[in-house]
């Protein structure tokens, strides 16, 4: 028995031991380098590209959904963080603690990727240093089917129904039509109510003095809220959000067959339309383009190999990555390299062999950054639970919007 | 005749003494102090300060405390997790009993498969059941609203009101929970003697004389059991919301949990419905911790009463 308690007691204190080192973070060595990203922001194949570019490095890609808890926790320590970070749309959060991550300019960053420029800024803390670099991008379309328009009366034609329906008067008549025979051509008043900020390049804030100026209470949003709002009231919209069960449904029952919002969104539209589908098309958005950016890729400065996170991070926004991740993920490229490729150019059955690739290369190549600022996403937020109380709630939208705008017309960039 | 002199040895203490038994238990402890008296002192200190998690903490004294009652928000996430609680929680509770009497009932064919099936919801992942019932009650393509509207009701705006928002949430915490609660209430009536039911089957007693003289007060143990670990689980309430209003708070903020709010402030997630500040989330932490307290103390009294009793 005593020689039992004996052994216990050794396993025990050999096991605390190595746990407890085990926490204290384990150090990487020379040749190992780790990326965390969120599962659907880089490609499948990611791995194996990584490999053939990088042969001298054991590199491990960590697919985190909790990526910002996990980098926030580690950044307020200055440990356990990966070499490399593939961010969000909520890069700007990260440019307060902008010395814990690597400038790219720094690192021999030239732009020989072709990355579109107006992308670029928006990866740049308040000094200029080159932060993040764009894994993907987010140029709008307006999604619709080719049959029901065409049974609305409507060109079933890209090119000629985006003629057709070219300004937000329009979208709104065509709304209106839909409706009147039993279908829907707006997802999210929300969607509606980005589009139009992102057509004026407008994300609340202002930087013409470098630093974030809150703007919120500007006309773009009241315009933008307003006529959103408007299709509630008319009854327009599905009040279905992108990415909920309830949205996939809208669009499996033949409900919503129109809608706006940002390319990436073709990820959830394949599998709610189902993939052999032949009846969806895309074109340019009514009232003009519009481009939101997506991703970035960052390099952490606490890496024991500093030049080369730098360059996995460049390598992950390089055309090759980003063709992979396209093809794999359906993420859209920033790099203006890609948009003549043959390969992504040669037309997708789902859109009934149109080049939708080619489209939202047209809209990425001509659009102006909306930039974002830190306390963006808190905005846009509330933006979102106002416009979602007037459709659950039937609040009055006048008021809605004034309580929206004194809520957060003090938040900071 | 010898005599031995033995030398008295000097007591030696007794973690001395039981080195290796003090050695065996010390890994919960040293993981307790680790990641429980550590975080716990750590939240006091965080919660006198204001800090987004990035940059500089500032110091705010008890105003964090100050904001649970002030800002409105807390009060409003207390109001419907209790709200919540009282919908589902209780009537899990009283479900899983009366469907675990039912089920103990040796007559009952297939037994084994009723168990079974009743318990298969609680090894669901959360996530899983509620975006189910996000399907099933979408006002417009749920079919939970098209079998209304078939029976002459018309439709029910389940995710777009206040009310029908608390009562889906509740019964996804009736359908994930009723099986582990059965399974414990079932493991609470094998331990009653069968005789005492033959018995008072002799004296002529019906189901119900034997389920309120024989069974409550013999499972009262099983039955305070499940109501404080169901009620400290119930007032955690965080998934089920957060996943049904798709990372939103739901009309009126009727899917706000305490726990919800907490999570919010901690900044998690990468569109942030509000500024993150660890400092609240410290501070409602801490409410959280006072509310199950009183619970408990509560649950505590009330056991000491049916003991007396």
């Amino acid at each position: 028995m005593r020689k039992m308690i004996k052994i216990s007691a050794v396993v025990t204190g050999v096991v605390m031991a190595s746990s407890l080192a085990a926490c204290s973070g384990g150090g990487s060595n020379e040749n190992e380098l780790t990326i965390w990203a969120r599962p659907a922001s880089v490609g499948s194949n990611v791995e194996e590209l990584l490999a053939e570019e990088f042969p001298d490095y054991d590199i491990t890609v960590s697919r985190i959904n909790t990526i910002d808890d996990n980098l926030r926790s580690g950044l307020r320590t200055n440990s356990n963080l990966p070499d490399v970070a593939i961010i969000g749309g909520n890069l700007p959060e990260y440019f307060e603690v902008a010395d814990q991550f690597l400038d790219m300019n720094e690192h021999g960053f030239t732009n020989e990727q072709e990355i579109v420029e107006w992308t670029l800024p928006a990866g740049q803390d308040a000094e200029g240093h080159q932060i993040g670099l764009p894994t993907d991008i987010g140029p709008w379309g307006f999604f619709y089917r080719a049959d029901k328009v065409e049974e609305l009366g409507y060109p079933s034609d890209p090119d000629e129904f985006a003629a057709e329906v070219s300004t937000l008067e329009d979208y709104e008549e065509f709304a209106q039509a839909a409706s009147d025979a039993g279908y829907l051509a707006c997802d999210s008043p929300f969607s509606y109510y980005r589009l139009q900020l992102a057509q004026n390049h407008y994300m609340y804030f202002d930087f013409s003095d470098g630093e974030p100026k809150n703007i919120l209470d500007s006309p773009i949003t009241e315009e933008a809220f307003m006529s959103s709002a408007g299709l509630i009231e008319d009854d327009l919209c599905a009040n279905v959000e992108p990415y909920s069960a309830e949205w996939n449904s809208a669009v499996a029952q033949d409900s919503l067959i129109a809608f706006v919002g940002p390319g990436y969104e073709e990820g959830i539209l394949k599998p709610a339309a189902g993939e052999d589908s032949d009846v969806w098309r895309v074109a340019q958005t009514p009232g003009g383009t519009a481009s939101l950016t997506g991703s970035y890729s960052t390099a952490l400065a606490t890496s024991e190999n500093p030049d080369a996170a730098a360059e996995v991070a460049m390598f992950l926004a390089s055309p090759e990555a980003m063709k992979a991740a396209y093809t794999e993920q359906g993420l859209f490229p920033g790099t203006a390299a890609l948009y003549d490729d043959e390969d992504l150019r040669a037309g997708d059955p789902f859109y009934g062999g149109q080049d939708a690739f080619g489209v939202f290369a047209e809209i990425a190549e001509n659009a102006e950054l909306a930039r974002a600022a830190a306390g963006g996403s808190v905005i846009e937020s509330e933006a979102r639970t106002a416009l979602q109380e007037i459709a659950d709630r039937g609040l009055d939208p006048e008021s809605t919007f004034q309580d929206f705008i004194e809520a957060n017309s003090d938040v900071e960039g | 005749m010898q005599t031995t002199t033995e030398r008295p040895r000097a007591k030696r203490p007794a973690i001395v003494k039981h080195w290796r038994e003090y050695l065996s238990i010390s890994p919960f402890f040293i993981l307790f102090l680790c990641f429980g008296i550590v975080p716990l002192i750590y939240a006091i200190q965080l919660s006198t300060v204001s800090w987004n998690g990035l940059g500089e903490q500032e110091f705010v004294g008890l105003d964090q405390f100050k904001r649970l009652f002030t800002e409105g928000e807390f009060v409003r996430a207390l109001g419907n997790t209790v709200l919540i609680f009282v919908l589902g929680q209780i009537p899990v509770i009283l479900g899983a009993l009366v469907g675990a009497v039912l089920l103990s009932n040796r007559r009952l064919v297939g037994r084994g498969i009723y168990q079974t099936l009743f318990f298969l919801p609680q090894v669901t992942s959360i996530v899983a059941i509620a975006v189910i019932f996000q399907s099933l009650f979408s006002r417009d393509y749920g079919i939970v609203n098209r079998l209304l509207e078939f029976v002459g009701i018309g439709a029910v705006p389940w995710l777009n009101s206040p009310w029908g928002v608390r009562i889906v949430i509740a019964l996804m915490i009736i359908w994930h929970s009723l099986g582990y609660f059965m399974v414990i209430f079932l493991a609470g009536l094998s331990g009653i003697a069968p005789e005492l039911y033959e018995a008072a089957e002799i004296d002529g007693a019906g189901p119900m004389r034997r389920f309120w003289s024989i069974t409550v007060p013999l499972l009262r143990p099983t039955i305070v059991f499940v109501a404080i670990t169901g009620s400290i689980g119930g007032l955690q309430l965080f998934t089920q919301p957060q996943v049904l209003l798709s990372g939103g708070t739901g009309p009126a903020d009727s899917g706000l949990t305490m726990m919800y709010l907490q999570v919010m402030y901690l900044g998690t997630g990468s569109s942030a419905s509000v500024e993150p500040d660890l400092g609240y989330a410290a501070a409602i932490g801490w409410a959280i911790f006072f509310v199950l307290i009183v619970l408990a103390a509560l649950n505590s009294r009330f056991l000491k009463l049916n003991r007396e009793n």
